[in-house]
């Protein structure tokens, strides 16, 4: 048994830690002015958020929207075709203080944890 | 056909690499259960998308993934989720709205042929009318779903160019099928249960379209306690305005298409003269309506106090309840009037 159980290897998919935390992080990119989706594709990338190419981050602006977090409008692009401009709603910003709060807070108590008890003995 | 061409002087901006990926996205879309004018505000959105990525020198994998179907698919997700129970209504509507035109069929047959097994006493087989009208657009979504996979797997689909012989062929046997289904049960059970008369048939669409504009009104608007809290007043306003004052601007962009399209000109300002006679000439038509609505809703209420509409209490109550939300609507449209105007002045 203990035999089987070592060589199981279970490994930590980024999406699942991602999906509680993208919803904040899009918002808070949102929230510093009125953008459009490549450009929130963009910074996410570069902070190394490599996996939300795949068309993730559109059902979260629909359910940011959804929830009246942010406001859209279709304006041109330079570029040519419409575009979809998004930007915080009063709704939004203080969900987003709440979130930050959270997040903070979330993150100190785990921080704590893992450099406290994990790797020891392993 | 109109948007389809807007679309391809932006397409034809793409280097190859992103054309490639455009036009599997673009038969994915096209295949899929949107209504016509999502389809293709989803793929002005993604034309954006890649049009942007190709001007920083990205690769088309940078923003789509490695994964075409699946970046489609949450695409079709986000679209889906935000218009899920609209979507459903009028796959209801739109099965009822079958089943009504296919019963008026076999009625109408039957007067000139005489009643058959699929018409009894004026009354139509409910197989053979609900059955079709919701068997065939669910075949019809399975052979989309279909083709869209085949579309993304192999990157074509051989069945795409008949795609509309195979719908006619499975609509056939699936009136085939209602038809045998009905002959066996009407062995064995009541004919009674088996049928259902043409008033049914229109008022079941009638009373559920009906439903679904009023949850439809009271979602865009965020709900009961959203309309009906002080707070929001000012953003529902907000909304309207930003609503019409999209709308209008849409319509403009939309007619300047069609007069360049025909090589003549057309401004702002012939725009602002043309709507703002039409704004004043509903308003005339709605003005004049309102009274005749009220009359007729007024003859509704009284007969049905006096039990004599259509001989049934339930069904006059139906009809006054439609011509109560007509009127509601006709008041809110003339209520447009002084609204449009203002944002008309204001458009740029």
């Amino acid at each position: 048994m203990q035999g089987r159980c070592a060589e199981r290897k279970y490994h930590m998919e980024e999406s699942q830690l991602l999906k509680g935390v993208l919803e904040g992080c899009v918002l808070a990119i949102i929230a510093s002015r009125e953008t459009y989706g490549y450009e929130i594709i963009s910074i996410l990338t570069e902070y190394g958020f490599d996996g939300i190419q795949d068309g993730t981050l559109y059902p979260v602006l629909t359910r940011l929207e959804k929830k009246k977090l942010i406001s859209c409008r279709l304006g041109k692009s330079p570029l040519g075709p419409k575009r979809k401009y998004f930007s915080i709603t009063e709704a939004g910003a203080q969900y987003l203080t709440q979130f930050k709060t959270l997040f903070s807070s979330i993150t100190q108590r785990a921080t704590a944890i893992i450099e406290k008890y994990g790797g020891k003995g392993y | 056909m109109k948007n389809n061409n807007y679309l391809d002087e932006f397409r034809d901006q793409l280097s190859e690499a992103y054309l490639d990926k455009y036009v599997k996205i673009q038969q994915y879309i096209l295949n899929s259960n949107l209504f016509y004018d999502k389809k293709y505000e989803c793929l002005e959105e993604i034309l954006d998308l890649l049009l942007s990525a190709q001007m920083d020198g990205k690769s088309p994998e940078a923003v789509l993934g490695n994964d075409v179907k699946g970046f489609c698919l949450n695409i079709l997700k986000s679209v889906h989720s935000e218009n899920l129970s609209i979507r459903i209504g009028v796959s209801v509507i739109r099965g009822c709205v079958i089943a009504f035109v296919v019963g008026l069929f076999f009625y109408l047959m039957s007067l000139w042929f005489g009643e058959t097994l699929y018409v009894s006493g004026g009354k139509v087989s409910i197989l053979m009318t609900y059955g079709l009208g919701f068997g065939i657009p669910t075949v019809d979504a399975v052979i989309d779903a279909f083709i869209r996979n085949q579309i993304i797997k192999q990157g074509g689909c051989k069945f795409l160019k008949i795609k509309t012989k195979i719908s006619i062929a499975s609509s056939v046997l699936v009136g085939l099928i209602m038809g045998l289904i009905h002959g066996n049960l009407s062995k064995t059970m009541k004919l009674d249960i088996l049928f259902v008369d043409l008033a049914t048939l229109l008022i079941v669409p009638v009373v559920i379209f009906v439903m679904m504009m009023i949850l439809m009104y009271i979602d865009h608007w965020g709900g009961f306690q959203f309309m009906l809290s002080e707070a929001n007043k000012r953003e529902i306003k907000r909304r309207r305005k930003a609503m019409l004052r999209e709308g209008l601007f849409k319509k403009y962009q939309r007619k300047k298409a069609s007069k360049e399209k025909r090589g003549k000109e057309f401004t702002i300002d012939d725009f602002k003269r043309r709507q703002e006679y039409e704004i004043k000439l509903a308003h005339i038509v709605f003005c004049l309506s309102l009274p005749l609505y009220l009359a007729f809703e007024l003859f509704c209420i009284v007969n049905l106090l006096q039990d004599g509409l259509v001989g049934n209490n339930f069904m006059g109550i139906v009809l006054i309840v439609i011509i109560m939300l007509v009127i509601w609507c006709d008041l809110k449209f003339i209520s447009f009037k002084n609204p449009q105007l203002k944002m008309l002045e204001e458009l740029q």
